[in-house]
């Protein structure tokens, strides 16, 4: 007996390096992208299409988060610019199975809460070895105003294979909670590679999966069906084409063994979720916002009225440089942007990219570099959206 | 009272600046300072009171955190004692405050010193470390002294169409001027194609754009006009001083007015000094400018931002020799920091000291002929802060 539930739109995020070529090519992450990030990819995507419709519940599915408490999705709660007060948070690891679970999680909530559930569904997995086995995300969001209609099928005794731990083949290289590990092969996709939690429905979506009377169709792992049925309309506008790009990733220089940067929890604990959201402030005598927020307008002073203000998430480059001396995962293209909205953002443009002045570009959550034992600090980078980028 | 013209400098000492591994952060100072009070003929014993200008305390091992350190570089004690730090406009902001103090009546001859250790580290432990590593953990992360200074360079290259020649004639023309100041970091000349095939620091900064990382220490005697003309062998008169705010250290480089063609900052401080000093055409009624050139850019901007040259003209005006020595304005006969280098705290006050000495005649093979007011301008942080005084012959 399928679970149903209705389901209103879905994403995929892929990285924008492939390896390899044929079947065998592989979807691969820059330096500072994660599961995180790249479900964030695919979330801000999808949530930017039903701006104002009200979230209640974000569910994770990875096997490779980046850490393992839990504060991935309060994260991506944070950076897709939802309420932290106001959003049902949980994850699901362990195995690829992982997949299924969060989606057979959200379609029961989704059927006993008011709102959208969002399911987030991301891997960038690597082989024992380190070398990387593919990245992607999905994002699908369950509302009962969905016209499509998601069924989720248990497959039998078939589960997961058991992740290997790197633990048990002495691989681990941090302390606990950062924990990594050797993933088994999921099910690879052609031209993708093993997207673990994130392949069935990258499959489905992608054409991978079946299409046929019975809608999109895709298995996880041999433990869960999904299946999407509705009007043909809909069902296309699931499908996607997967952009073919070349080229391997950047290796970045990592940081020196004496790398330190400041860190304080209690800033953290203070500014982090108007970080991850990327919010400034809008004085009302003012045209624009100004960011990082402070406690009086540059202009109008302190006894400006101050609201907060999330920064538009695309613009135009106003100056760049390219910069040899930051010792950390450079040389760094450094930019200038003027958002859409007015204000400006400055900061790294994503490795192995680069940009000109006027050169269009769009904001993406990536990872600022930590020390080599410290949890991962995420904010936004600049990205060339242009179809002639100069790709270095 | 107001200050204009009724304070004096009264004396100047300033050490060599270079990587002086021999010398501690303590005995640059006492150098400095009982230079200065040599030169103005007066016991370091009559000094009222003392300014520290320190930016980095921690590259020295917390000495100059406090201007205590002037205390035990000088046996001060029990006399009064204040270290100021406002980003590299630090030394100059000693000498307002040295210079406030005795226009406030309080003290009639006083010491302004700065002074900055910053090779006890290598350079990369040392400010790189500082934008690195103890910057906010993700805002602008990324971000180096050259990196922030390129942004401007970059957009001014873009807007005017000069190409990086026009940068690297900054860096030629004032390593020029080194050869004749001995105490320089650099005193070796350089040509166009060295500047434009150094290595790479941030685009289009190459490494010969950059000013090094230096120690060394500065000072100047800071009296009432009274007391110079009772009692000072010679000395210069402070017709204005002026400090001017941008925006914060982070805000600086997301201010939305920032135009990245120059400093509000430096327009602020120059429209106080220049009100202060009645200088209503500053191109003709200077005859000499130390600018803060702490990469080629920032002379070409600032000069600007000082009104001496009008927006996007002061490359045209540089590459036509104006600034140079023997030219119609010369900036930064002295090496500038470029060759000078750049001990933070210390900058400003040697800036004050070269143009007080200019002034005086006693500039040596750099003397620029007839100088009678000349200008000093400290630039800090990414334009956050800036420093202009005026000084003028008695
Ligand atoms: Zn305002």
């Amino acid at each position: 007996m399928p679970l149903c539930t209705p389901l209103l739109d879905a994403e995929i995020a892929l990285p924008h390096w492939r390896i390899g070529a044929g079947p065998r090519q592989i979807a691969a992450a820059d330096p500072d992208e994660d599961a995180v990030t790249l479900a964030w990819a695919a979330g801000r995507t999808l949530l930017d299409r039903h701006t104002g419709r009200s979230v209640t519940a974000l569910l994770f599915g990875s096997t490779s988060a980046p850490l393992t408490d839990g504060a991935n999705a309060a994260t991506l709660v944070s950076a897709l610019r939802l309420d932290p007060r106001a959003v049902l948070t949980q994850e699901f690891s362990g195995g690829t199975s992982a997949g299924g679970a969060a989606l057979a999680a959200g379609a029961a909530l989704a059927s006993t809460r008011p709102g959208a559930v969002l399911v987030l569904l991301a891997d960038s997995r690597t082989s024992a070895a380190g070398g990387p086995l593919g990245s992607g995300a999905a994002a699908v969001l369950l509302d009962s105003t969905g016209d499509l209609t998601l069924r989720i099928t248990p497959l039998g005794p078939a589960s997961s294979p058991a992740i290997a731990y790197a633990r048990a083949a002495g691989l681990v290289t941090a302390n606990p909670p950062f924990t990594r590990w050797a993933a088994p092969a999921s099910a690879r996709i052609a031209g993708l590679g093993d997207l673990g939690a994130a392949g069935a429905w990258i499959s489905l979506m992608t054409g991978g999966g079946q299409a046929d009377e019975n809608g999109l169709t895709a298995d996880v792992d041999q433990s869960w069906r999904v299946a999407v049925t509705g009007p043909d309309h809909a069902l296309g506008a699931l499908r996607r084409a997967v952009p073919a790009r070349r080229g391997a990733p950047p290796r970045l220089s990592g940081p020196p063994p004496t790398f330190r940067p400041y860190y304080s929890a209690p800033q953290h604990w203070r500014d982090g979720d108007e970080e991850l959201a990327l919010v400034g402030m809008r004085c009302a005598e003012c045209d624009a916002p100004e960011f990082p927020a402070a406690p009086s307008c540059p202009v109008h002073g302190p006894a400006a009225a101050l609201t907060p203000a999330r920064l538009a998430l695309s613009g135009t480059v106003f100056t760049r440089t390219r910069d040899h001396v930051f010792p950390v995962g450079g040389p760094l293209t450094m930019a200038v942007v003027d958002l859409a909205d007015g204000a400006r953002f400055y900061g790294q443009v994503v490795p192995g990219r680069d940009v000109a002045i006027g050169d269009p570009v769009a904001l993406v959550l990536r990872r600022m570099p930590t020390a080599a034992d410290a949890a991962p600090r995420y904010f936004y980078k600049i990205t060339p959206t242009g179809g002639t980028d100069a790709d270095q | 009272m107001p200050i204009s013209n009724q304070v004096a400098v009264v004396g100047t000492g300033v050490t060599r600046f270079g990587e002086l591994y021999d010398r501690s952060y303590l005995s640059l100072v006492h150098e400095a300072a009982t230079a200065a009070a040599d030169d103005a003929g007066v016991e370091v014993g009559a000094l009222e009171a003392a300014w520290l200008g320190t930016a980095e305390p921690q590259l020295g091992a917390l000495v100059g955190d406090s201007a205590a350190a002037v205390t035990e570089a000088l046996g001060f004690a029990p006399r009064p004692v204040t270290r100021v730090a406002n980003f590299c406009a630090t030394g100059m902001e000693a000498v307002r405050a040295a210079a406030l103090a005795v226009a406030a009546g309080e003290y009639e001859v006083v010491l302004a010193v700065g002074a900055e250790k910053m090779r006890d580290l290598a350079p990369r432990e040392s400010l790189v470390a500082k934008t690195v590593e103890q910057s906010h953990p993700v805002i602008a992360k990324g971000r180096t002294a050259p990196g922030q200074f390129a942004l401007v360079a970059s957009r001014y290259l873009h807007t005017y169409g000069y190409g990086r020649d026009a940068l690297a004639a900054v860096a030629v023309k004032n390593h020029q001027h080194a050869t004749h100041n001995p105490k320089a970091h650099y005193r070796t000349p350089l040509t166009v194609e060295q500047v434009l095939s150094a290595p790479m620091a941030a685009e289009p900064l190459g490494l010969l754009d950059c000013t090094p990382t230096t120690d060394g220490a500065a000072a100047v005697v800071i009296a009432s006009r009274r007391w110079a003309e009772r009692n000072a062998r010679q000395w210069v008169l402070i017709q204005g001083i002026g400090i001017g705010s941008y925006a914060g250290y982070y805000p600086a480089l997301f201010r939305r007015d920032n135009d990245f063609l120059g400093f509000a900052a430096t327009r602020a401080a120059a429209a106080a000094a220049y009100r202060q000093a009645g200088i209503t055409d500053p191109r003709a009624q200077l005859d000499l400018v130390e600018c803060h050139d702490c990469f080629t850019i920032t002379e070409i901007v600032n000069t600007e931002d000082l009104g001496l040259f009008a927006a996007g003209t002061a490359a045209a005006e540089l590459l036509a020799g104006t600034t140079t020595l023997g030219g119609e304005l010369p900036v930064n006969v002295s090496g500038g920091l470029q060759s000078c280098g750049h001990p933070v705290g210390a900058t400003g006050v040697r800036m004050v000291a070269e143009v007080t000495d200019q002034i005086l005649g006693r500039a040596g093979s750099r003397q620029v002929h007839r100088a009678r007011r000349g200008l000093a301008h400290n630039l800090g942080g990414p334009g956050a802060v800036a420093a202009v005084t005026i000084l003028g012959a008695a």
